[in-house]
């Protein structure tokens, strides 16, 4: 019993210790820094080279872990992040998934895909007896470890005159440098001690996380976790979540095993409905005065079909006979662009941002399969099925997203498509679980046109459905309904005050966009006759974000946009090099970040903003 | 309208000149997760390939052979969708590779509508090769190498096993293949856990495990997390409570043996393919693989070596006829001394047929070894009689 409290006690103190960094950046200066990983892996692998490599003693890697991220931090911090940091949170999204995309690559690219050993030395290992209960050496080492930093970090926010130029500078950043506070100093420095911090979690926790490439990817999750359930304006709070999610899910799977991975997610999502801002957020709502989510986006105009939005269905059509040989990679750039656009509607016009949209992707997925395999081998009537069932989940979730921060969504959406990942792999009678689901025989379409292995068929199916619900989005997006979300976005309050029955708008957007997923995961799942747990997965509603970042926000155009920059983009490096792609598909992420997409995706409009904005005003801080 | 029978003209020239090329070349797509948490699977078959074609020549039977790798990243609808686009616009005339089992039936219903060999080299679950005739197995099944650690077990003192798996595909027929030879030879089962896939922490599962004071704790978790699972095996202390550990041959994968240092030292497993195995034909591999690839070459890459073996193999028998049916016809039943060992096709499951070892870890020359102490010959998968 204790020996489980201690374990918990330790992993918990890890995870704080890693993500306290996060907290900083993201609590005091208001940056989503999803590359924090990177930083640990930094530290882990510097740790991993120097004890195993050249024979440094393990306490001196150590320090030279904190050393190494705090290094890389202060590198990168006025040469990349600074330019960042006013920028709206999606665009700080995208920029940082692009570092991590490059950073596994070049980890992977130096050091291999196996996993890295930091060897301990003999005084850590083995176990001490201390009353009958049994407790691991090197995890009562890590507990001391970081419950010292932890105070040390209290004491220096609170306490030093550094932690108070710090807040002051984070409260109103011109009033600090008018009193003569270095602010860029700071937020340097202070950015590069969180990413010292990550590179010693990297090290210490080598031991107990492992260390390979995917490290960052692998454990972002769980540091936000920490961060949305502490809440981002305190250290206690982290701690506090940390000590929390740590126990809950030793102890969780230790008495419950088969439960095991629902506890952390259930208790967050929790916390979260309950608390919003987290568990120890200061009552003023200032963590929600937030950067706008995305671009400031177009006025909405007429409803009128113009030309060219005529045009792209042609164009879409003409690939095909153009590129018959690609009618697979179309496919997957038609599911995926509808996919996209489902998410628009929440995010773009909706302000919802979501981390778990492939929750109704997936459940769409599984039930059209499902449903093909039991009752129906029609495609149509799968397609229902899935759009449906998709639907009735997205509604029943839907007050969950209402209340918090934008970090509150992304935590709670994430938490749901997590708790869903696991119960599809927890049923595995139902589901197939981790193998897949064997044996979906999808019938002709219409009872005429099978589905080939040359997907055509699939591809005009697919393309077919996304037009039809294309036009519906873009219908629903430009009608009154459509109007009084984007007040809702732009300001709740106002359409509050308005007469606009806020929530009911946002669970009735949530739960279209829901079904619109699950008719794109439906597609998917018709038209490879497969589905498994992946469809589920995180990486899923990553990826979606991303393209519909790239693709810009707000005009339902992006997703399709997106879509095919991603896939072919995707497509094309893997080709090249099925290794490493990665890091260029994260090179061009930065690149479309630092060099604006608008301009990239949408020059007409960057053009049109320069103008309306030479003649409208002199925006002193637009040049940023 | 004249632009577009001139455009078809060019398709149909292009199309003559591709069926021209193909009909003396064959291609082989190879599908692995190069990226994401498998990858290491990946590359160790993709080095194994290289070295097989850099041993063997591009040429067999008056063909000459093409390798086109792609990288699924470890997601079954891209694993599909490359087989598609592979057979459709490559004119692929054989499938391999497959890092994870959901991969390999992913593609299976491309396979069989395109009548090719799917030749899966990694995925080791039991039933893939049930699911269409074209599927053929140059790797493993879990239940062929758990079986005969399950018999060891019971002669060698073992009475009460805890069981310990990875909850997927692989790790239920481990559990299953282990327990059932297990009780039948007199001994119990006293608890099974099962750990998610995607698990940062054993801590928990081996306090569990601790408190049930088993004689041995019978382990299955996927190559790249075997050493994090060891080294808090150790830290437990486990092995000072007197409970040994038995495994699969994936915890203590020849990859990365050598980073787990001592601890690792005297854990036994049973396994189709130890780096350190006693011949000569794995003495050249080893050194090959090395001097190729800079690293050890593990049981995946075997898998990756013996599928172009068979590949190879098949051509000769057809005098270089790679349609699906002659290919898989001739596939079935060949025998060949694989770096493992003696490998028999068998021609009724479509599944190896080959020797399982037992083995130690031990220190040897300053590395850390499989070292094999005894062997089942001609294992045959139990779950495909």
């Amino acid at each position: 019993m204790l020996t489980i409290l201690l374990d918990g006690i330790a992993y918990g103190m890890l995870l704080f210790l890693i993500a306290s960094g996060l907290a900083v950046t993201l609590g005091l200066m208001n940056f989503v820094n999803l590359a924090h990983g990177a930083f640990a892996m930094a530290g882990g692998y510097v740790a991993a080279v120097l004890s195993n490599r050249l024979g440094v003693p393990f306490l001196l890697t150590l320090p030279l872990a904190f050393a190494a991220g705090a290094a890389l931090g202060a590198a990168l911090e006025p040469t990349l992040y600074r330019r960042m940091y006013r920028r709206p949170h999606l665009d700080q999204v995208l920029f940082t998934i692009g570092l991590v995309f490059m950073a596994v690559a070049a980890v992977d690219f130096a050091f291999g895909a196996t996993q890295q050993y930091v060897k301990l030395p003999a005084y850590l290992s083995g176990r001490i007896e201390v009353a009958g209960v049994g407790i691991g050496v090197y995890r009562l080492f890590i507990i001391a470890v970081c419950g010292l930093l932890a105070v040390l970090l209290q004491w220096t926010l609170v306490s030093t005159r550094l932690g108070s130029r710090l807040r002051a500078a984070v409260d109103d950043t011109r009033v600090a440098s008018g009193l003569g506070i270095n602010v860029n100093a700071i937020f340097m420095s202070t950015f590069a001690f969180g990413s010292g911090l990550a590179g010693l979690g990297g090290a210490l926790g080598a031991e107990l996380l492992g260390l390979d490439p995917t490290f960052p990817l692998k454990y972002i999750i769980y540091f936000l976790v920490v961060v949305a359930v502490g809440g981002t304006t305190t250290i206690t709070g982290p701690l506090v979540a940390s000590l929390l999610l740590g126990i809950a899910d030793v102890a969780g799977k230790y008495y419950a095993p088969k439960l095991g991975a629902f506890i952390i997610y259930s208790v967050m999502i929790a916390v979260l409905v309950v608390r919003p801002q987290g568990l120890f957020a200061r009552a003023t709502g200032a963590a929600s005065a937030a950067a706008p989510i995305a671009h400031a986006l177009p006025a909405a105009r007429g409803s009128r079909l113009r030309p060219w939005e005529i045009a792209w269905p042609i164009v879409a059509l003409a690939a095909l006979a153009m590129f018959p040989r690609h009618a697979a990679l179309m496919n997957e750039i038609a599911i995926l662009a509808l996919f996209a656009v489902s998410l628009d509607l929440i995010l773009g016009y909706g302000g919802i941002v979501s981390l778990g949209h492939a929750a109704f992707f997936g459940t769409g997925c599984y039930a059209a399969a499902l449903f093909a395999k039991h009752f129906m081998h029609e495609p149509l009537a799968g397609l229902v099925v899935g759009a449906a069932v998709a639907a009735i989940v997205g509604a029943a979730t839907s007050p969950l997203v209402l209340r918090g921060t934008d970090l509150t969504r992304l935590m709670v959406t994430l938490g749901v498509a997590s708790i869903l990942y696991e119960i599809a792999n927890r049923f595995s009678e139902v589901t197939g679980g981790a193998d897949g689901l064997q044996g979906v025989v999808m019938g002709p379409l219409l009872g005429q046109f099978a589905f080939g292995l040359d997907g055509r068929v699939a591809y005009l199916y697919s393309l077919t459905t996304l037009v039809l619900l294309f036009l519906l989005a873009r219908r629903v997006a430009h009608s009154p309904f459509g109007h009084s979300l984007q007040a809702i976005r732009d300001n709740r309050l106002r359409a509050g005050m308005m007469g606009i029955d806020v929530n009911r708008r946002l669970a009735a957007v949530y739960t279209l966009a829901a079904a619109i997923a699950g008719a794109a995961g439906a597609l998917l799942a018709q038209t490879t006759g497969f589905a498994s747990l992946d469809v589920l997965d995180f990486h899923r509603s990553a990826d979606v974000m991303l393209v519909l970042v790239i693709g810009g926000t707000g005009y339902l155009y992006g997703g399709l946009i997106g879509a095919v920059i991603f896939v072919l983009m995707k497509d094309l490096l893997s080709n090249l090099t099925p290794q490493y792609w990665q890091f260029w598909v994260g090179l061009v992420l930065v690149i479309i970040v630092l060099v604006g997409h608008e301009r990239i995706v949408r020059p007409w409009h960057a053009l049109a903003d320069r103008f309306t904005r030479r003649a409208n005003a002199p925006a002193p801080k637009a040049a940023q | 309208m004249i632009r577009r029978t001139l455009m078809s003209g060019a398709f149909a020239l292009a199309l003559a000149a591709g069926t021209a090329f193909a009909q003396d070349t064959v291609k082989i797509g190879l599908i692995l997760p190069m990226t994401g948490p498998f990858a290491s699977t990946g590359r160790q078959i993709d080095g194994a390939v290289k070295l097989w074609l850099s041993q063997n020549g591009t040429t067999v039977a008056g063909k000459k052979i093409e390798v086109i790798l792609k990288d699924d990243g470890g997601t079954a609808d891209t694993t599909r969708r490359l087989a598609q686009e592979l057979v459709v616009n490559d004119k692929v005339q054989v499938l391999a590779g497959f890092g994870l089992t959901p991969l390999a039936l992913a593609t299976v219903p491309i396979a069989t509508q395109a009548k090719i060999p799917e030749l899966v080299m990694a995925a080791a679950t039991s039933s893939i090769t049930e699911q269409s005739p074209y599927v053929i197995r140059a790797g493993f099944t879990l239940p062929q190498i758990t079986v005969p650690l399950a018999e060891w077990a019971a002669k060698n003192g073992i009475r009460k096993v805890v069981t310990l798996v990875t909850d997927y595909g692989p790790g239920i027929d481990a559990e299953n293949a282990f327990k059932s030879r297990f009780t039948a030879a007199g001994g119990e089962v006293t608890a099974e856990l099962r750990v998610p896939l995607r698990n940062p922490d054993f801590a928990p599962f081996l306090q569990r495990a601790h408190d049930a004071r088993p004689d041995a704790v019978f382990v299955f978790v996927p190559s790249g997390v075997g050493s994090i699972f060891m080294k808090q095996f150790i830290e437990r202390g486990m092995d000072k409570s007197g409970i040994r550990l038995i495994g699969t041959g994936d915890v203590t994968d020849d990859d990365i043996l050598n980073g787990m240092g001592d601890v690792a030292l005297g854990v036994i497993t049973s396994f189709h393919y130890s780096a350190a195995h006693p011949s000569a034909a794995n003495k050249a591999y080893v050194e090959g693989y090395k001097k190729l690839n800079g690293t050890r070459p593990n049981f995946m890459s075997v898998g990756g070596y013996d599928g172009m073996r068979m590949i190879y193999e098949a051509l000769k028998k057809t005098n270089g006829d790679a349609s699906g049916d002659a290919l898989l016809a001739a596939m079935k039943g060949l025998s060949f001394e694989s770096p493992r060992g003696p490998v028999t096709i068998d021609p009724a499951t479509r599944d190896p047929i080959q020797n399982v070892y037992m083995r130690k870890v031990e220190r040897v020359d300053g590395e850390l070894w499989n070292v094999e102490f005894a062997t089942t010959p001609s294992v045959k998968d139990p779950l495909h009689k």
